[in-house]
């Protein structure tokens, strides 16, 4: 929980990048949490920077500001697999540790297995930048 | 009278069981209330020893299981205070089986709405509407032409009588409020909005879901033309709506759902109705759960629905003071237990309302968190990330507001 509080009251990546290239919005029905992702791809594909915006939760918060730390970078190929482990991992049994290849950050996450009615909340983020990074190549 | 605590303990063996590995402690009962045996054993005594279907059969078990659910029909009828029919006379309103609140609703919608309402008249709500309330009257403006109109509430989520009533006008057909908020407990005072409604010629809708499992009701008193709430909130099964009418209304009204069980004479191209209130009881009805409301009812008339409210109010009141302690604590509402159901939605600084919901619910304790159907209210008190709603039911005690405020001060601890 404390890295994940971490995350959540001193985000490094909270902000509206001056010259994105790409943009999406989510907001959660349920409760009314929003995220906005902006991103900067470059002509190889390649996020090169990225902030987000938005309000709500600290799982909703946290999870856009690890997405940003941890996909900044990265090629949009190596993004959507990025998420889609986050999502494997959300989905795992409770005490599954996190596979050694991946951020050890997903730990921080683990109590949320038992609470999938939350896990909305913390996959906001990483959909919304799944779909920015599919969407365009 | 006050209440057995050994005995609720028995009657609802869910309050002794766990949660996330603590002891449960129920704290959602505007969401639905807990189910005591009694309840479940009148459905399973049905199922298990003459389940069979109503209105049809000439044989013994379908006669018991008819003269059981009319039964019940009696039952709701004499708890809304209406009296019993005298022979040869029109009963003043009839009590109506649906689904739900919600189906309850929307019959009221078609059946009345669409089929009456011309452009221009008017329809008048509230701010503090549920959605189920609220919702099945904007197509109904749609096509119609109706205009919905809204009295606007305060900061606390109330309204004044004149603020009601200066809304009236010799247009408004519709007069459709709920008597408690499900978010704020709010109770207007419904009995003189009806007054003052019927002084408009408008025919007056009372959404009875908070309020009915907590207070008793008398609908030739209130005055009103109809009310509908659900059994699942007063201690019934789930899938069962109460519907009241009056009778000269509802005869002047089409059928909601056609089908079976509603129908006199049907022939190929053409069908006369059941009388009231069949007629607006189409298909095979939910027996099992009116037979289990029945059950509900005897319950509630044995604690008393003064006792209820009584214990309730001592509980609501705790919960406000030892809310009041804690400058951190935004509590919606009131705040005032003599207009207010036990019902006590609130924030807490630094903690987003979802995050409190789940360490709580870590701890073992029900709540409910978000926007409780109820959008437009929610953005009218400025919560739009929604809050906590904390709501009691007599099986609480002041043990388990102890045992919330223990979690709320955790949760404040880990966000602090
Ligand atoms: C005030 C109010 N009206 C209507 C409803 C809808 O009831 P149901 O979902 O049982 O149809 C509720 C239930 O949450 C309610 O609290």
């Amino acid at each position: 929980m404390s890295s994940l509080m971490e995350m959540y009251r001193n985000p490094r990546y909270r902000g509206v990048l001056e010259d994105y290239n790409r943009s999406s919005t989510e907001i959660n029905r349920s409760c009314g949490d929003s995220v906005t992702l902006y991103l900067r791809v470059n002509s190889q594909g390649i996020v090169e920077e990225l902030q987000f915006a938005g309000e709500g939760c600290s799982l909703s918060q946290s999870s856009a500001e690890l997405a940003c730390r941890l996909a900044r970078g990265l090629t949009c190929a190596q993004v959507v697999s990025l998420s889609q482990s986050f999502i494997r991992f959300l989905l795992a049994e409770p005490d599954q540790p996190v596979e050694s290849n991946l951020p050890q950050e997903f730990s921080y996450y683990n109590d949320l297995r038992r609470y999938p009615m939350r896990q909305k909340c913390a996959l906001m983020a990483w959909e919304i930048l799944e779909n920015l990074c599919v969407a365009q190549g | 009278m006050s209440m057995n605590r050994t005995a609720i303990l028995e009657d609802f063996p869910i309050l002794s069981s766990t949660m996330r590995g603590k002891p449960f402690t129920y704290l959602d009962s505007a969401a639905t209330s807990l189910t005591p045996e009694q309840v479940v054993q009148a459905m399973s005594r049905y199922y298990l020893e003459y389940g069979v279907n109503v209105h049809r059969g000439v044989y013994e078990f379908s006669e018991r299981a008819t003269r059981e659910y009319e039964e019940v029909r009696k039952k709701t009828e004499k708890f809304l205070g209406l009296l019993p029919h005298s022979p040869g006379k029109s009963p003043l309103g009839h009590v109506i089986f649906t689904k739900s609140t919600t189906e309850a609703s929307n019959l009221l919608a078609y059946s009345y709405g669409r089929a009456k309402l011309r452009s221009g008249e008017e329809i008048l709500t509230t701010e503090t509407e549920h959605h189920s309330t609220l919702v099945p009257w904007h197509p109904v403006c749609e096509k119609t032409g109706a205009i919905l109109k809204t009295v606007p509430i305060s900061p606390q989520g109330t309204f004044t009588l004149d603020d009601f009533a200066s809304r009236l006008t010799p247009r408004t057909k519709i007069a459709v409020f709920s008597a408690m908020s499900n978010v704020t407990g709010f109770m207007p005072p419904i009995k003189e909005m009806i007054q003052r409604a019927k002084e408009v010629g408008a025919l007056t809708i009372v959404d009875g879901a908070q309020y009915v499992s907590h207070h008793g009701v008398n609908v030739e008193e209130l005055g009103c033309d109809f009310l509908y709430f659900s059994a699942h909130k007063m201690l019934g099964p789930t899938g069962l709506g109460v519907l009241y009418g009056r009778t000269e209304i509802l005869e002047t009204m089409e059928p909601f759902l056609y089908g079976g069980n509603m129908i006199l004479k049907v022939s190929d191209f053409a069908s006369t109705y059941h009388p009231l209130p069949e007629k607006f009881e189409a298909g095979t009805p939910p027996i099992a759960e009116v037979l289990g409301f029945g059950a509900a009812l005897d319950y509630l008339s044995n604690i008393r629905m003064d006792t209820i409210r009584d214990q309730e109010k001592r509980l609501l009141t705790y919960g406000l003071e030892m809310a009041s302690k804690r400058p951190w604590m935004k509590v919606l509402g009131p705040k005032n237990p003599e207009i207010q159901g036990a019902i006590m939605s609130f924030n807490v600084e630094g903690v987003h309302s979802h995050d409190l919901g789940t360490l709580l619910d870590s701890q073992g304790i029900a709540v409910r968190t978000g926007v409780h159907c109820a959008q437009p209210l929610m953005e009218h008190l400025r919560v739009g990330g929604g809050a906590v709603r904390a709501s009691m039911y007599f099986y609480n005690t002041e043990k388990d507001i102890d045992t919330l405020f223990e979690g709320i001060e955790r949760a404040k601890e880990i966000f602090g």
